[in-house]
């Protein structure tokens, strides 16, 4: 069996990955699938932290489970701003938007 | 049937927000009703509350310690449906928010959201409330799509919001392995010396990406960026309603994970929470001061104001508990006025200092209220502010840190360098017309009025900024 702690290290990973594509893309839906990206690897997390506990993982599954959902409701949302801002300003980049400007 | 009782309030706010999206999907473009069903559902659901306060043995934890309905519960609600109702009444006549069900819908089920991270005992339940209070928020932002920039600010909160979410969401991720628990029923951190200094290190590792989910919310200082832009393009009773209600949700949420005894315990996390509250009371304040659009000049009052909350927090104990509750009441609805008095200026366009020349002659009620919700945010006595700030500072200096006092002191004499700023635009009669103006002071003369229910939801929050101080009397003798 593979100890918990690969999958630990594979979901930091990831997630760093997935944090710098989110900050270094310039389309919208590469920055919606990079936040995707980073809820999926923190599940993985759980799920691998889960492992290590004495209840056998279910707390951890439980959390994932509602990771999940949230994931989806969330992506819902960020599809239909970005539709709004395609069909108001004709493109899908963040060039325009200013993310780390006060 | 006791979680049915106690949680009728959020019963009632989930069956009237999903209801109100219903109704306009059967019967569409009756707004009118919409707005009704809205207010009756705030006021039943704060009734809820009060009878929930008074019924005794309904107090307690539910769903296997998931949940708790107390004291800072019931305050919560009542706070939350208070704003709300505040909230609706404000864009009573606007289009694009007060004839859209969606509207209605959407901030009902983002009330139920700060209900949820008030309640919350675990950090997955707070997740969930977190979430279900900003996905509404982000669609609520571009409601009003033809305004300039709405849509982006939109947006842009998705985009930051969405990122400072999942970072949080991963710092939960450590705190799991390290504490071996998500629950904070019993505090989420133990005692001092019970871990061992790895899992120590470990463990504020994971506060510190907590803090960044929370920091965002509370537009603390190196969480901040979005405000500033968001406010000045975003919607604008979505904005007051941003600015004000999540932060007492998410105050109240970290006074319950963190509890009165964290600072003594963890040292590390302490320091690190006194560092963003210097920086965001001397950013916020000195930042606010070079603005000259005043829905900016609020956002980074709200960074300087976050940073006051945060002081709590370094200082601990039941006083500053008690502070930060009042001044969380006292800032929610002084803000809310000065955003709302913002809105009855001019919904769409952005509203600089200059616009406030004059407002005493042209309505001297709007004036009043923006000049009583001004200086009690600065913490003018005899005003609430004043009392909030004056427990907090208290507290702060009687837990030892009176540094931390001297500083939030002295930025607050700053801070009223740009409330006056407004005052005395409002009352000097200092018209300062731009030179591109095709007749200057044209416009600025002429009285203007203000809807009915407007009107009335700021002079309800000016007379709540200004009057609360008398409950505020008992908090410093106390």
């Amino acid at each position: 069996m593979v100890p918990p702690l690969y999958f630990i290290i594979l979901g930091a990973v990831v997630f760093l990955i997935a944090m710098l594509g989110f900050l270094t893309r310039r389309s919208l839906i590469q920055a919606l699938m990079c936040l995707e990206l980073m809820t999926a690897a923190v599940a993985l997390t759980f799920l691998a932290i889960g492992r290590t506990m004495p209840d056998g993982g279910l707390q951890g599954m439980a959390i994932a489970t509602f990771i999940i959902v949230i994931g989806a409701a969330e992506v819902g949302m960020g599809l239909a701003i970005v539709m709004l801002y395609f069909r108001r300003h004709g493109d899908a980049s963040t060039d325009d938007i200013d993310l780390l400007g006060g | 049937m006791n979680e049915l009782l106690a949680f009728s309030p959020e019963i009632v706010i989930t069956l009237a927000g999903v209801g109100v999206i219903l109704f306009d999907a059967i019967w569409p473009g009756r707004g009118r009703v919409e707005r009704w069903i809205t207010l009756g559902a705030m006021a039943a659901a704060a009734a809820c509350a009060i009878f929930i306060a008074l019924t005794p043995g309904l107090y307690g934890l539910y769903f296997q310690g998931a949940m708790r309905v107390d004291v800072t519960t019931t305050f919560a609600r009542l706070v939350f449906m208070a704003a709300g109702a505040l909230i609706v009444l404000s864009s009573w006549a606007t289009q694009g928010e007060g004839d859209t069900a969606e509207y209605y819908g959407l901030l009902l089920l983002s009330l139920l959201g700060e209900s949820v991270i008030v309640t919350a005992q675990t950090l997955l339940v707070l997740f969930i409330g977190i979430e279900l209070l900003a996905l509404p928020c982000y669609a609520l932002m571009a409601i009003r799509k033809h305004k300039p920039g709405a849509v982006r600010a939109a947006l842009k909160y998705f985009l930051l919001g969405m990122f400072a979410s999942i970072v949080m969401l991963y710092g939960v991720a450590i705190l799991f392995g390290s504490l071996q628990t998500i629950s904070y029923a019993n505090g989420l951190f133990p005692a001092a010396g019970v871990l061992d200094a790895a899992r120590t290190s470990v463990a504020m590792v994971g506060f510190l990406f907590l803090f960044v989910g929370l920091g965002f919310k509370v537009t603390a200082f190196p969480f901040h960026f979005w405000s500033p832009d968001v406010y000045a393009s975003g919607s604008t009773p979505v904005v007051a309603y941003v600015a004000t209600v999540p932060k007492v949700a998410v105050m109240l949420a970290l006074w319950r994970i963190l509890g009165p005894g964290f600072g003594a315990a963890y040292p590390l996390g302490q320091m690190f929470i006194a560092v963003v509250a210097v920086t965001s009371m001397v950013y916020g304040n000195v930042v606010a001061l070079l603005q000259d659009d005043v829905r900016r000049m609020l956002a980074y009052a709200g960074v300087a104001n976050a940073g006051y909350m945060l002081m709590a927090f370094v200082a601990g104990g039941a006083a500053s508990h008690h502070a930060l509750g009042f001044f969380l009441v006292v800032y929610t609805f002084a803000n809310l006025g000065a955003f709302l008095v913002v809105m009855a200026m001019g919904v769409d366009r952005s509203i600089s200092m200059r616009d406030f020349s004059g407002l005493g002659a042209r309505n001297g009620v709007l004036a009043a209220a923006m000049a009583l919700c001004l200086f009690s945010l600065a913490g003018t006595p005899p005003l609430a502010g004043f009392f909030g700030k004056f427990a907090l500072f208290k507290a702060t200096v009687d837990g030892g840190f009176a540094w931390l006092a001297l500083i939030a002191l002295v930025t607050t004499v700053v801070s009223v360098g740009y409330y006056l700023k407004i005052a005395t635009q409002m009352y000097g009669g200092i018209v300062t017309p731009q030179e591109d103006d095709a007749e200057p002071g044209r416009e600025l003369a002429a009285p203007f009025r203000v809807a009915p229910a407007l009107t009335g939801a700021i002079l309800a929050c000016a007379a709540a900024a200004a009057l609360l101080g008398l409950f505020g009397v008992g908090l410093l003798t106390g």
